[in-house]
């Protein structure tokens, strides 16, 4: 069963008919008992005076018993007389111990009171149709059952009245109970309800928007405090979602717009071959820079997805720099830049050779971009615990402490019109990132502004 | 008619300046927020051509701060994103109209031609002075039927003047409007263009339409 509700109604109930029933029983138990009490204390004064009588030989009849005493009744005994009329209420018969009959009561006429060898004291008959409460009762000197009977018509049906009215309280009562209980669930789940209306005016449009607690019953709160802090989450996560959209819309279309604007510059008059070789010199030019930023953006969005793509191998670190550092030699070379390698430790790591390559071309990409004139770039590869860990540390122009937490963040460039002067997209650190974490590793920056900024790649070694 | 282009990505900037200046415009650029509000708030421009994603302010922040000092000049935003919502968001604050990049040149030019004329509150691309005949979006201009060649300086200042006909401009609202502040505003030029201008328009016929108000500037009208 699923529904709080019903499980609440159903547990209810059953809590009540269980209180209800043994109420009842005690009810039902003492109530006969004190309607039985009187009826059982005259049948054994009864008992005891046939017994008298019949020991002190007032009987006119007479029998021997088995020891050859004689005895004799007498149904004139005016003690008798409720037994003589066929209208009587009560009832007597003699019975020998074996149960074979003595005499009986003139109130019986031809019937007899039933008897059976493991009878009990008192018990409760039903006889001609109606229901008697029978005593049976034993001389044991004179060997002999006294059945004293009466007839408990009246009380049989004041204890079915009390019944009858007490199997209808419990059924009221529980009707009452149940509706009680989908009442009270109804309440108990009103503040849920409450709540699940507010989260269903909730959409990507107000996922700013926080539940309020006014009003949510203190168990709830838990649950709703939970709920924003899954909306604060899903909001940033959204956010970052269209902010890089956003970005990657602005970073597409000023190129584009830029390649556009030429083009129709250059149509739109005559003009000298100079200036067409100007136009198109500078659309080319825009047109590689949007293609390298199309290529990093891809590679970016490929990299989501790259883990199961990857082919790991081990990789010596120092192979892997220094195929790196050649790729920008030159460029160093023209900024007069010298780059030192200082391998501490002989390090291999399990990696994906290409992915990790782009990790290094993107760092020394920066350490050149972002040095001064004649600058220097110092490289070094150690081992630390499991880690192998290079670190490339320039002196350049450093980076901002407020920007440092932003760095890896898409699209981010310290100062856009400063960064306007170095070309870049903002990206290469997001993928260094990326691709460190992909290899269980992790990537920690420091810098100093105007001094240096040093970047440090933690790998496990293999 | 004077512009002003704030955008950040300078070779857009530069083109747009270019294309504009050989529509006849005289064209400022800023290339940044900063810059560009001091510029808008500081020259009587006719019209601010405004990018929204700036460094140091923003395009709204500047298309604010304009319209909170009542600096009334039309706006035409650009931005490269295609938010629905920036678009909303610009045209509330006040701008006059808005382009998505990428643009062409024709699409920029016609934006800009359609803010002037719905801000000098004129109903067509034409405007008729007795028998002088301006088309703005084409730029041609003929007086009595006959067509009449002007440089561009000559048409910019003839377009001024007609935009606000009747109207007594000074010199410095005619350099202020014509010439970007790259200009030297001690020469006569104005003069000097105002008598080219008058040679084109007004010699060969018995009614002038360009008066000179001596000692203060110069104004076009219908009646002597
Ligand atoms: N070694 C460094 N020294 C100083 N600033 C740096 C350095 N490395 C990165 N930065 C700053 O961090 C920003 C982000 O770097 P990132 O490599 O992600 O992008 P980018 O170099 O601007 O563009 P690209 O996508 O072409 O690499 C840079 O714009 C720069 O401001
Ligand atoms: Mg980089």
């Amino acid at each position: 069963m699923r529904s709080i509700k019903a499980k609440l109604i159903v547990l209810y109930s059953l809590v009540m008919i269980a209180v209800l029933s043994v109420l009842s029983i005690i009810l039902f138990l003492s109530l006969r008992n004190i309607v039985y009490k009187p009826i059982d204390s005259s049948l054994l004064k009864r008992a005891k005076s046939i017994d008298s009588m019949i020991k002190n030989n007032s009987f006119r009849f007479s029998f021997s018993d088995i020891n050859g005493n004689k005895y004799s009744f007498s149904f004139s005994d005016n003690r008798l007389w409720v037994y003589s009329s066929r209208y009587s209420k009560y009832f007597f018969q003699i019975r020998s111990l074996q149960g074979e009959t003595l005499e009986k009561s003139l109130s019986l006429g031809k019937m007899s009171l039933p008897f059976s060898k493991n009878f009990k004291r008192f018990e409760n008959i039903n006889f001609k149709g109606k229901t008697l409460r029978l005593l049976n009762y034993v001389d044991p000197y004179d060997r002999m059952i006294i059945q004293i009977a009466y007839d408990t018509n009246r009380e049989a049906k004041i204890l079915n009245n009390f019944t009858l009215l007490l199997f209808a309280s419990i059924a009221l009562i529980m009707i009452a109970s149940a509706v009680g209980g989908f009442v009270v669930s109804n309440r108990a789940l009103k503040p849920i309800n409450d709540i699940s209306l507010k989260i269903n005016r909730i959409s990507n449009e107000n996922l700013n928007e926080s539940i309020s607690v006014d009003g949510v019953p203190y168990e709830l709160e838990v649950l709703v405090s939970s709920f924003n802090d899954m909306l604060k989450r899903l909001d940033k996560a959204f956010k970052q979602q269209k902010r890089f959209i956003s970005d990657i819309s602005h970073e597409l279309k000023t190129p584009l717009s830029v390649i556009l604007m030429q083009a129709d510059m250059a149509l739109k008059k005559e003009r000298s071959s100079d200036e067409y070789k100007r136009a198109i010199e500078s659309i080319k030019e825009k047109t590689d820079m949007m293609s390298k930023l199309i290529e990093k953006m891809l590679l970016l969005a490929s990299l989501e997805s790259k883990y199961n793509k990857m082919s790991f191998s081990e990789v010596s670190l120092e192979d892997l720099i220094k195929e790196a550092i050649a790729l920008f030699a030159h460029k160093a070379d023209k900024r007069g830049i010298t780059i030192n390698i200082d391998i501490k430790d002989r390090c291999s790591v399990k990696a994906d050779r290409i992915t990790l390559l782009e990790v290094f071309s993107n760092i020394f990409d920066n350490a050149v971009k972002y040095n001064k004139e004649n600058g220097r770039i110092d490289v070094s590869v150690k081992k630390a615990d499991r880690f192998a860990v290079v670190e490339v540390r320039d002196t350049g122009i450093g980076i901002p402490k407020d920007s440092l937490s932003k760095i890896t963040e898409e699209f981010f460039r310290v100062d856009e019109s400063r960064s306007k002067k170095t070309s870049g997209f903002g990206l290469g650190l997001s993928i260094v990132k990326r691709i460190v974490e992909l290899h269980n590793g992790k990537l920690e920056i420091d810098s100093e502004e105007g001094k240096y900024t040093s970047v440090k790649i933690f790998l496990p070694i293999a | 008619m004077r512009l002003l282009v704030v955008e950040d990505e300078k070779t857009l900037a530069d083109l747009i300046k270019e294309g504009l200046e050989e529509e006849g415009f005289s064209v400022d650029v800023a290339y940044d927020g900063q810059e560009g509000l001091f510029m808008a708030q500081n020259e009587p421009f006719d019209l601010v051509v405004l990018d929204i994603m700036l460094p140091e302010i923003d395009g709204m922040e500047i298309l604010k701060s304009m319209r909170n000092n009542k600096i009334t000049t039309p706006v035409l935003m650009l931005t490269a994103k295609s938010d629905v919502e920036d678009k909303v968001s610009a045209l509330n604050i006040g701008a006059d109209d808005y382009l998505t990049k990428p643009f062409s040149f024709e699409e920029l030019l016609a934006r800009i031609k359609a803010v002037l004329r719905r801000n000098f509150k004129e109903a067509s691309n034409i405007i008729r002075i007795a028998d002088l005949k301006l088309d703005l979006s084409t730029r041609e201009v003929e007086r009595a039927g006959k067509k009449i060649d002007l440089t561009a300086r000559e048409y910019a200042l003839l377009e001024y003047l007609a935009l606000n006909k009747n109207r007594l401009l000074t010199r410095t609202d005619i350099t202020e409007h014509i010439y970007n502040y790259e200009f030297d505003f001690d020469s006569n030029v104005v003069d000097v263009t105002v008598t080219r201008l008058r040679k084109k328009i007004d010699k060969d016929f018995k009614k002038k339409l360009i008066h000179t108000v001596r000692g203060v500037g110069y104004m076009i009208k219908e009646e002597e």
